[in-house]
Protein backbone atom coordinates (compact mmCIF):
# COMPACT_ATOMS: atom_id res chain seq x y z
CA UNK A 1 0.00 0.00 0.00
CA UNK A 2 1.49 3.30 -1.12
CA UNK A 3 0.71 5.09 2.09
CA UNK A 4 2.69 2.73 4.31
CA UNK A 5 5.52 4.39 6.11
CA UNK A 6 8.29 3.12 8.29
CA UNK A 7 10.64 4.76 10.73
CA UNK A 8 14.38 4.95 10.31
CA UNK A 9 17.01 6.14 12.78
CA UNK A 10 19.97 8.23 11.67
CA UNK A 11 23.51 8.51 12.99
CA UNK A 12 22.85 11.76 14.85
CA UNK A 13 19.86 10.52 16.76
CA UNK A 14 17.12 11.65 14.38
CA UNK A 15 14.08 9.56 13.54
CA UNK A 16 12.44 10.00 10.13
CA UNK A 17 9.31 8.58 8.62
CA UNK A 18 9.75 7.34 5.09
CA UNK A 19 7.41 5.91 2.46
CA UNK A 20 7.84 2.18 2.54
CA UNK A 21 8.10 2.14 -1.25
CA UNK A 22 11.22 4.32 -1.08
CA UNK A 23 12.78 2.67 1.95
CA UNK A 24 12.50 -0.76 0.43
CA UNK A 25 14.93 0.28 -2.31
CA UNK A 26 17.63 0.64 0.29
CA UNK A 27 19.94 -2.29 0.89
CA UNK A 28 19.80 -2.36 4.69
CA UNK A 29 16.00 -2.17 4.63
CA UNK A 30 15.76 -4.81 1.90
CA UNK A 31 17.83 -7.18 4.00
CA UNK A 32 15.59 -6.74 7.00
CA UNK A 33 12.45 -7.33 4.98
CA UNK A 34 13.91 -10.49 3.51
CA UNK A 35 14.12 -11.89 6.99
CA UNK A 36 10.72 -10.70 8.18
CA UNK A 37 7.26 -11.39 6.88
CA UNK A 38 6.63 -8.44 4.58
CA UNK A 39 3.37 -7.49 6.18
CA UNK A 40 5.07 -6.87 9.53
CA UNK A 41 6.33 -3.34 9.89
CA UNK A 42 9.22 -3.54 12.34
CA UNK A 43 8.45 -2.19 15.79
CA UNK A 44 11.65 -0.23 16.25
CA UNK A 45 13.01 2.27 13.75
CA UNK A 46 15.51 0.70 11.34
CA UNK A 47 19.01 1.90 12.13
CA UNK A 48 20.87 3.58 9.28
CA UNK A 49 23.87 4.28 11.42
CA UNK A 50 26.20 5.66 8.76
CA UNK A 51 23.88 8.42 7.58
CA UNK A 52 23.07 11.77 9.17
CA UNK A 53 19.57 13.25 9.31
CA UNK A 54 20.39 16.06 6.94
CA UNK A 55 21.87 13.67 4.38
CA UNK A 56 18.97 11.26 4.62
CA UNK A 57 16.49 14.07 4.06
CA UNK A 58 18.28 14.99 0.85
CA UNK A 59 18.22 11.37 -0.23
CA UNK A 60 14.51 11.11 0.42
CA UNK A 61 14.00 14.31 -1.57
CA UNK A 62 15.87 12.74 -4.50
CA UNK A 63 13.97 9.49 -4.23
CA UNK A 64 10.64 11.25 -4.24
CA UNK A 65 11.51 13.12 -7.40
CA UNK A 66 12.91 10.06 -9.17
CA UNK A 67 10.16 7.62 -8.10
CA UNK A 68 9.61 6.37 -11.61
CA UNK A 69 13.30 6.13 -12.64
CA UNK A 70 14.32 3.47 -10.16
CA UNK A 71 11.66 1.19 -11.59
CA UNK A 72 12.71 1.36 -15.24
CA UNK A 73 16.47 1.91 -14.96
CA UNK A 74 17.02 -1.83 -14.62
CA UNK A 75 16.60 -2.58 -18.33
CA UNK A 76 17.47 0.80 -19.71
CA UNK A 77 20.75 0.21 -21.44
CA UNK A 78 20.52 3.54 -23.25
CA UNK A 79 22.01 5.15 -20.15
CA UNK A 80 25.16 3.28 -20.82
CA UNK A 81 25.39 4.55 -24.37
CA UNK A 82 25.55 8.27 -23.95
CA UNK A 83 26.88 8.54 -20.41
CA UNK A 84 23.60 10.07 -19.17
CA UNK A 85 24.07 13.77 -18.73
CA UNK A 86 23.08 15.27 -15.40
CA UNK A 87 19.49 16.51 -15.68
CA UNK A 88 18.74 20.14 -14.79
CA UNK A 89 16.83 19.02 -11.71
CA UNK A 90 19.77 16.93 -10.54
CA UNK A 91 22.13 19.85 -11.19
CA UNK A 92 20.06 22.03 -8.86
CA UNK A 93 19.79 19.18 -6.38
CA UNK A 94 23.57 18.98 -6.15
CA UNK A 95 24.03 22.71 -5.87
CA UNK A 96 24.82 22.36 -2.18
CA UNK A 97 27.74 22.41 0.25
CA UNK A 98 30.65 20.39 -1.08
CA UNK A 99 30.73 18.35 2.09
CA UNK A 100 27.12 17.28 1.59
CA UNK A 101 27.77 16.06 -1.96
CA UNK A 102 30.38 13.67 -0.60
CA UNK A 103 28.09 12.56 2.22
CA UNK A 104 25.42 11.77 -0.33
CA UNK A 105 27.92 9.74 -2.34
CA UNK A 106 28.87 7.66 0.69
CA UNK A 107 25.24 7.24 1.74
CA UNK A 108 24.06 6.32 -1.77
CA UNK A 109 26.74 3.66 -1.92
CA UNK A 110 25.73 2.33 1.50
CA UNK A 111 22.07 2.21 0.51
CA UNK A 112 22.74 0.63 -2.87
CA UNK A 113 21.30 3.55 -4.83
CA UNK A 114 23.34 3.26 -8.00
CA UNK A 115 21.63 6.03 -9.95
CA UNK A 116 22.14 8.60 -7.19
CA UNK A 117 25.72 7.39 -6.71
CA UNK A 118 26.36 7.91 -10.41
CA UNK A 119 24.98 11.42 -10.36
CA UNK A 120 26.99 12.32 -7.28
CA UNK A 121 30.20 11.02 -8.81
CA UNK A 122 29.52 12.84 -12.07
CA UNK A 123 28.93 16.04 -10.14
CA UNK A 124 32.32 15.78 -8.45
CA UNK A 125 33.95 14.69 -11.73
CA UNK A 126 32.62 17.86 -13.37
CA UNK A 127 34.18 19.88 -10.58
CA UNK A 128 37.53 18.28 -11.35
CA UNK A 129 37.53 18.25 -15.15
CA UNK A 130 39.78 20.75 -16.83
CA UNK A 131 41.49 21.96 -13.65
CA UNK A 132 45.21 21.95 -13.00
CA UNK A 133 46.44 19.91 -10.04
CA UNK A 134 46.84 23.06 -7.96
CA UNK A 135 43.31 24.19 -8.81
CA UNK A 136 41.95 20.77 -7.80
CA UNK A 137 43.79 21.01 -4.49
CA UNK A 138 42.35 24.43 -3.84
CA UNK A 139 38.81 23.42 -4.76
CA UNK A 140 38.79 20.51 -2.33
CA UNK A 141 41.33 21.59 0.26
CA UNK A 142 43.60 18.67 -0.50
CA UNK A 143 47.05 19.00 1.06
CA UNK A 144 49.96 18.34 -1.23
CA UNK A 145 51.80 15.37 0.20
CA UNK A 146 53.82 14.46 -2.84
CA UNK A 147 57.62 14.77 -2.74
CA UNK A 148 58.92 17.78 -4.69
CA UNK A 149 60.20 15.74 -7.66
CA UNK A 150 56.71 14.68 -8.66
CA UNK A 151 55.21 18.11 -8.40
CA UNK A 152 57.94 19.65 -10.52
CA UNK A 153 57.65 17.36 -13.53
CA UNK A 154 54.64 17.86 -15.74
CA UNK A 155 53.41 14.63 -17.23
CA UNK A 156 53.16 14.99 -20.99
CA UNK A 157 51.45 12.73 -23.46
CA UNK A 158 54.77 11.74 -25.00
CA UNK A 159 56.00 9.79 -22.04
CA UNK A 160 57.28 6.35 -22.74
CA UNK A 161 55.60 4.26 -20.04
CA UNK B 1 42.50 27.56 5.89
CA UNK B 2 39.41 27.81 8.08
CA UNK B 3 38.65 25.40 10.89
CA UNK B 4 36.03 23.72 8.75
CA UNK B 5 38.18 23.02 5.74
CA UNK B 6 38.67 19.32 5.52
CA UNK B 7 39.66 17.22 2.53
CA UNK B 8 36.31 15.60 1.59
CA UNK B 9 38.09 12.74 -0.17
CA UNK B 10 39.32 11.57 3.22
CA UNK B 11 35.90 10.17 4.04
CA UNK B 12 35.68 8.19 0.80
CA UNK B 13 37.02 4.66 0.46
CA UNK B 14 39.30 4.02 -2.54
CA UNK B 15 36.48 2.39 -4.44
CA UNK B 16 34.36 5.53 -4.42
CA UNK B 17 37.24 7.76 -5.44
CA UNK B 18 37.73 5.39 -8.35
CA UNK B 19 34.04 5.78 -9.26
CA UNK B 20 34.58 9.52 -9.43
CA UNK B 21 37.63 8.99 -11.64
CA UNK B 22 35.60 6.68 -13.87
CA UNK B 23 33.11 9.49 -14.27
CA UNK B 24 35.84 11.67 -15.80
CA UNK B 25 35.34 10.86 -19.43
CA UNK B 26 35.09 12.56 -22.79
CA UNK B 27 33.23 10.55 -25.34
CA UNK B 28 31.86 11.07 -28.84
CA UNK B 29 28.07 10.79 -29.13
CA UNK B 30 26.88 7.38 -30.25
CA UNK B 31 25.51 7.81 -33.74
CA UNK B 32 24.58 5.48 -36.56
CA UNK B 33 27.64 4.49 -38.66
CA UNK B 34 30.24 5.68 -36.17
CA UNK B 35 30.40 2.58 -34.03
CA UNK B 36 30.27 -1.21 -34.27
CA UNK B 37 28.13 -3.34 -31.99
CA UNK B 38 29.28 -6.59 -30.50
CA UNK B 39 25.98 -8.29 -29.87
CA UNK B 40 27.53 -11.22 -28.04
CA UNK B 41 29.18 -9.14 -25.35
CA UNK B 42 26.69 -6.24 -25.46
CA UNK B 43 29.47 -3.76 -25.97
CA UNK B 44 30.49 -1.60 -28.86
CA UNK B 45 33.47 0.33 -30.11
CA UNK B 46 33.85 3.60 -31.99
CA UNK B 47 35.86 4.12 -35.14
CA UNK B 48 39.47 4.44 -34.09
CA UNK B 49 40.19 7.80 -35.68
CA UNK B 50 37.03 9.23 -34.14
CA UNK B 51 37.66 7.88 -30.66
CA UNK B 52 41.37 8.43 -30.17
CA UNK B 53 41.29 12.21 -29.52
CA UNK B 54 38.57 11.76 -26.89
CA UNK B 55 40.47 8.98 -25.15
CA UNK B 56 43.59 11.14 -25.10
CA UNK B 57 41.68 14.04 -23.62
CA UNK B 58 40.41 11.80 -20.83
CA UNK B 59 43.90 10.39 -20.35
CA UNK B 60 45.35 13.87 -20.05
CA UNK B 61 42.83 14.86 -17.36
CA UNK B 62 43.40 11.71 -15.35
CA UNK B 63 47.18 11.69 -15.52
CA UNK B 64 47.20 15.31 -14.48
CA UNK B 65 45.29 14.26 -11.34
CA UNK B 66 48.24 12.08 -10.33
CA UNK B 67 49.98 15.27 -9.32
CA UNK B 68 47.31 16.32 -6.83
CA UNK B 69 48.22 14.11 -3.89
CA UNK B 70 49.77 10.77 -2.99
CA UNK B 71 46.45 8.98 -2.71
CA UNK B 72 45.35 10.02 -6.19
CA UNK B 73 48.74 9.08 -7.55
CA UNK B 74 48.53 5.56 -6.14
CA UNK B 75 44.99 4.99 -7.35
CA UNK B 76 45.74 6.29 -10.84
CA UNK B 77 48.87 4.20 -11.20
CA UNK B 78 47.04 0.97 -10.47
CA UNK B 79 46.76 -1.44 -13.37
CA UNK B 80 43.34 -2.64 -12.31
CA UNK B 81 42.01 0.90 -12.40
CA UNK B 82 43.04 1.32 -16.02
CA UNK B 83 41.82 -2.15 -16.94
CA UNK B 84 38.35 -1.15 -15.74
CA UNK B 85 38.60 2.24 -17.38
CA UNK B 86 39.46 0.62 -20.71
CA UNK B 87 36.51 -1.66 -20.34
CA UNK B 88 34.05 1.07 -19.36
CA UNK B 89 35.18 3.48 -22.04
CA UNK B 90 34.96 0.93 -24.86
CA UNK B 91 38.64 0.55 -25.57
CA UNK B 92 38.35 -2.50 -27.82
CA UNK B 93 41.11 -4.98 -27.15
CA UNK B 94 39.87 -8.34 -28.39
CA UNK B 95 40.98 -10.95 -25.95
CA UNK B 96 40.73 -9.29 -22.55
CA UNK B 97 41.68 -12.30 -20.39
CA UNK B 98 44.83 -12.78 -22.45
CA UNK B 99 45.68 -9.10 -22.16
CA UNK B 100 45.39 -9.35 -18.42
CA UNK B 101 47.47 -12.51 -18.13
CA UNK B 102 50.28 -11.16 -20.29
CA UNK B 103 50.55 -8.09 -18.13
CA UNK B 104 49.74 -5.50 -20.77
CA UNK B 105 50.01 -1.93 -19.52
CA UNK B 106 46.36 -0.81 -19.64
CA UNK B 107 47.24 2.75 -18.83
CA UNK B 108 49.33 2.93 -21.96
CA UNK B 109 46.75 0.97 -23.92
CA UNK B 110 44.09 3.54 -23.06
CA UNK B 111 46.25 6.22 -24.62
CA UNK B 112 47.36 4.18 -27.62
CA UNK B 113 45.64 0.95 -28.61
CA UNK B 114 47.33 -0.93 -31.45
CA UNK B 115 44.82 -3.79 -31.16
CA UNK B 116 41.80 -1.70 -32.07
CA UNK B 117 39.89 -3.70 -34.72
CA UNK B 118 39.66 -0.58 -36.85
CA UNK B 119 43.35 0.38 -36.63
CA UNK B 120 44.96 -0.24 -40.00
CA UNK B 121 48.73 -0.24 -40.29
CA UNK B 122 48.35 0.41 -44.02
CA UNK B 123 46.50 3.69 -43.52
CA UNK B 124 48.62 5.35 -40.91
CA UNK B 125 50.12 8.11 -42.97
CA UNK B 126 47.73 8.00 -45.83
CA UNK B 127 44.54 9.77 -45.05
CA UNK B 128 43.58 11.38 -48.31
CA UNK B 129 42.50 9.58 -51.41
CA UNK B 130 45.46 10.51 -53.59
CA UNK B 131 47.84 9.10 -51.05
CA UNK B 132 45.97 5.80 -51.02
CA UNK B 133 45.76 5.60 -54.83
CA UNK B 134 49.52 5.86 -55.23
CA UNK B 135 49.98 2.21 -54.24
CA UNK B 136 47.99 0.96 -57.22
CA UNK B 137 49.29 0.73 -60.79
CA UNK B 138 47.63 3.26 -63.14
CA UNK B 139 45.56 0.65 -64.99
CA UNK B 140 43.47 0.07 -61.88
CA UNK B 141 40.43 2.23 -61.39
CA UNK B 142 38.80 3.22 -58.15
CA UNK B 143 35.06 2.74 -57.90
CA UNK B 144 33.11 4.67 -55.30
CA UNK B 145 30.66 1.80 -55.23
CA UNK B 146 31.39 -1.50 -56.97
CA UNK B 147 30.23 -1.71 -60.58
CA UNK B 148 29.09 -5.09 -61.81
CA UNK B 149 29.53 -6.71 -58.41
CA UNK B 150 27.46 -6.83 -55.24
CA UNK B 151 27.63 -3.92 -52.81
CA UNK B 152 30.07 -4.35 -49.96
CA UNK B 153 29.49 -2.93 -46.50
CA UNK B 154 32.08 -2.28 -43.86
CA UNK B 155 31.66 -3.04 -40.16
CA UNK B 156 30.17 0.42 -39.59
CA UNK B 157 27.41 -0.15 -42.09
CA UNK B 158 28.85 2.07 -44.79
CA UNK B 159 29.24 1.05 -48.42
CA UNK B 160 32.89 0.42 -49.33
CA UNK B 161 34.67 1.78 -52.36
CA UNK B 162 36.89 -0.64 -54.27
CA UNK B 163 39.64 -0.95 -56.88
CA UNK B 164 38.89 -2.69 -60.16
CA UNK B 165 41.62 -4.24 -62.27
CA UNK B 166 41.77 -4.53 -66.05
CA UNK B 167 43.01 -6.94 -68.75
CA UNK B 168 46.71 -6.71 -67.78
CA UNK B 169 47.82 -7.33 -64.22
CA UNK B 170 46.82 -4.45 -61.97
CA UNK B 171 48.84 -4.34 -58.81
CA UNK B 172 48.86 -2.95 -55.27
CA UNK B 173 52.28 -2.94 -53.71
CA UNK B 174 53.48 -2.01 -50.23
CA UNK B 175 57.13 -2.57 -49.39
CA UNK B 176 58.38 -3.06 -45.84
CA UNK B 177 55.35 -1.93 -43.91
CA UNK B 178 56.45 -1.44 -40.33
CA UNK B 179 54.50 -3.57 -37.86
CA UNK B 180 55.42 -1.83 -34.64
CA UNK B 181 55.57 1.88 -34.08
CA UNK B 182 58.19 3.54 -31.96
CA UNK B 183 57.48 2.86 -28.29
CA UNK B 184 55.60 -0.36 -28.94
CA UNK B 185 58.58 -2.67 -28.60
CA UNK B 186 57.15 -4.15 -25.42
CA UNK B 187 54.47 -5.78 -27.52
CA UNK B 188 57.04 -8.19 -28.95
CA UNK B 189 56.94 -10.25 -25.78
CA UNK B 190 53.18 -10.68 -26.16
CA UNK B 191 53.68 -12.34 -29.56
CA UNK B 192 50.67 -10.72 -31.20
CA UNK B 193 48.95 -12.12 -34.24
CA UNK B 194 49.67 -10.29 -37.48
CA UNK B 195 46.39 -10.22 -39.34
CA UNK B 196 45.91 -9.31 -42.99
CA UNK B 197 42.47 -9.07 -44.56
CA UNK B 198 41.18 -8.06 -47.96
CA UNK B 199 37.83 -8.37 -49.71
CA UNK B 200 37.82 -9.58 -53.32
CA UNK B 201 35.16 -10.00 -55.96
CA UNK B 202 34.67 -10.64 -59.64
CA UNK B 203 32.09 -9.11 -61.98
CA UNK B 204 28.95 -10.89 -63.00
CA UNK B 205 29.84 -10.57 -66.69
CA UNK B 206 33.50 -11.52 -66.77
CA UNK B 207 35.69 -14.16 -65.20
CA UNK B 208 38.81 -12.96 -63.42
CA UNK B 209 41.62 -13.96 -61.08
CA UNK B 210 43.59 -12.48 -58.22
CA UNK B 211 46.90 -13.27 -56.52
CA UNK B 212 47.90 -12.25 -53.03
CA UNK B 213 51.38 -12.39 -51.61
CA UNK B 214 52.75 -11.47 -48.20
CA UNK B 215 56.51 -11.54 -47.48
CA UNK B 216 57.49 -11.08 -43.87
CA UNK B 217 60.90 -9.77 -42.88
CA UNK B 218 61.74 -13.07 -41.20
CA UNK B 219 61.41 -14.95 -44.47
CA UNK B 220 57.91 -16.30 -43.92
CA UNK B 221 55.63 -16.03 -46.95
CA UNK B 222 51.94 -16.47 -47.66
CA UNK B 223 50.53 -16.82 -51.15
CA UNK B 224 46.96 -17.11 -52.23
CA UNK B 225 45.22 -17.31 -55.54
CA UNK B 226 41.55 -17.16 -56.36
CA UNK B 227 39.59 -17.13 -59.55
CA UNK B 228 36.10 -15.84 -60.16
CA UNK B 229 33.93 -17.62 -62.65
CA UNK B 230 31.32 -15.94 -64.79
CA UNK B 231 28.36 -14.91 -62.73
CA UNK B 232 30.14 -14.95 -59.37
CA UNK B 233 29.81 -11.34 -58.29
CA UNK B 234 29.77 -11.80 -54.53
CA UNK B 235 32.44 -10.39 -52.27
CA UNK B 236 34.71 -12.72 -50.36
CA UNK B 237 36.69 -11.69 -47.33
CA UNK B 238 40.11 -13.32 -47.13
CA UNK B 239 41.89 -13.38 -43.80
CA UNK B 240 45.38 -14.52 -42.97
CA UNK B 241 46.58 -14.70 -39.37
CA UNK B 242 50.31 -15.18 -38.91
CA UNK B 243 50.82 -16.67 -35.52
CA UNK B 244 53.50 -19.30 -35.74
CA UNK B 245 56.72 -17.32 -35.59
CA UNK B 246 59.47 -17.95 -33.06
CA UNK B 247 58.44 -16.61 -29.65
CA UNK B 248 59.66 -13.08 -29.03
CA UNK B 249 60.89 -12.85 -32.59
CA UNK B 250 58.00 -11.14 -34.25
CA UNK B 251 58.92 -9.91 -37.74
CA UNK B 252 59.41 -6.18 -37.96
CA UNK B 253 58.12 -5.60 -41.49
CA UNK B 254 55.97 -7.13 -44.15
CA UNK B 255 55.72 -6.51 -47.89
CA UNK B 256 52.42 -6.94 -49.67
CA UNK B 257 51.56 -7.50 -53.31
CA UNK B 258 47.99 -7.86 -54.57
CA UNK B 259 47.37 -8.50 -58.26
CA UNK B 260 44.26 -8.94 -60.31
CA UNK B 261 43.03 -9.04 -63.88
CA UNK B 262 40.20 -10.29 -66.04
CA UNK B 263 40.40 -13.45 -68.11
CA UNK B 264 38.79 -12.17 -71.32
CA UNK B 265 41.22 -9.47 -72.25
CA UNK B 266 38.49 -6.84 -72.37
CA UNK B 267 39.17 -3.10 -72.52
CA UNK B 268 37.92 -1.37 -69.42
CA UNK B 269 38.07 -2.58 -65.84
CA UNK B 270 36.39 -5.97 -65.80
CA UNK B 271 38.98 -7.71 -63.69
CA UNK B 272 39.01 -8.74 -60.05
CA UNK B 273 38.14 -6.07 -57.49
CA UNK B 274 39.79 -5.39 -54.15
CA UNK B 275 38.41 -3.57 -51.11
CA UNK B 276 38.98 -3.10 -47.37
CA UNK B 277 42.68 -3.90 -47.41
CA UNK B 278 43.72 -4.08 -43.82
CA UNK B 279 46.82 -5.01 -41.83
CA UNK B 280 46.74 -5.04 -38.05
CA UNK B 281 48.01 -6.63 -34.87
CA UNK B 282 45.66 -8.64 -32.69
CA UNK B 283 45.76 -10.61 -29.50
CA UNK B 284 45.70 -14.37 -29.95
CA UNK B 285 42.46 -16.19 -29.51
CA UNK B 286 42.33 -19.01 -27.02
CA UNK B 287 44.53 -21.93 -28.12
CA UNK B 288 45.55 -20.18 -31.30
CA UNK B 289 48.97 -21.55 -32.22
CA UNK B 290 48.84 -22.24 -35.96
CA UNK B 291 48.74 -19.83 -38.87
CA UNK B 292 45.27 -19.65 -40.29
CA UNK B 293 43.68 -18.70 -43.54
CA UNK B 294 39.95 -18.03 -43.82
CA UNK B 295 37.58 -17.16 -46.58
CA UNK B 296 34.14 -15.77 -45.84
CA UNK B 297 31.60 -15.15 -48.54
CA UNK B 298 29.67 -11.95 -47.91
CA UNK B 299 26.07 -12.32 -48.90
CA UNK B 300 24.56 -9.18 -50.37
CA UNK B 301 21.85 -9.15 -47.77
CA UNK B 302 24.45 -9.02 -45.02
CA UNK B 303 24.08 -5.44 -43.95
CA UNK B 304 25.41 -4.94 -40.44
CA UNK B 305 22.79 -3.98 -37.91
CA UNK B 306 23.46 -0.36 -37.06
CA UNK B 307 21.84 1.00 -33.94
Amino acid sequence: MAEDKIKVATSDGGILEVDLYIAKQWQPVKLIYEVLDSTNVPENPIDLDAISTETLKKIIEWSNHHKQDEADSADNSENDRNHGEISPWDKTFFNIKQEMIFEIIVAADHLGMTELLDMGCKTVANMIKGKTPEEVRQTFNIPNDLPPLQTAQPITSNENQ
Amino acid sequence: MTANSVNPFDCLPDELIEYIFFAIIYSPPVEPYNHVNNIASSTFYFSHSLHEPYLRHTYKDLTSLELVCRRFYNLLRSSTFWLQKCHRDHVAIGNEPLAISTGIDFRRLYFSNPFHPDYNLLNLNNSNQDQVNQFWTPNVSREETPVGSDLLYDEFGLVSSCYATSYAWGQYQRDNVQLLRKGEEKLISINPVIEFTVCVAGRWDCSSICNLELCFSNGHEWKYQRSFSNGDCQWHRLIYRYVNYRPNEMPSHVSIILKGKDQRFWAGNYGAKFAQIKLRLALRQENETENQEFEETMLNSHIPHVA
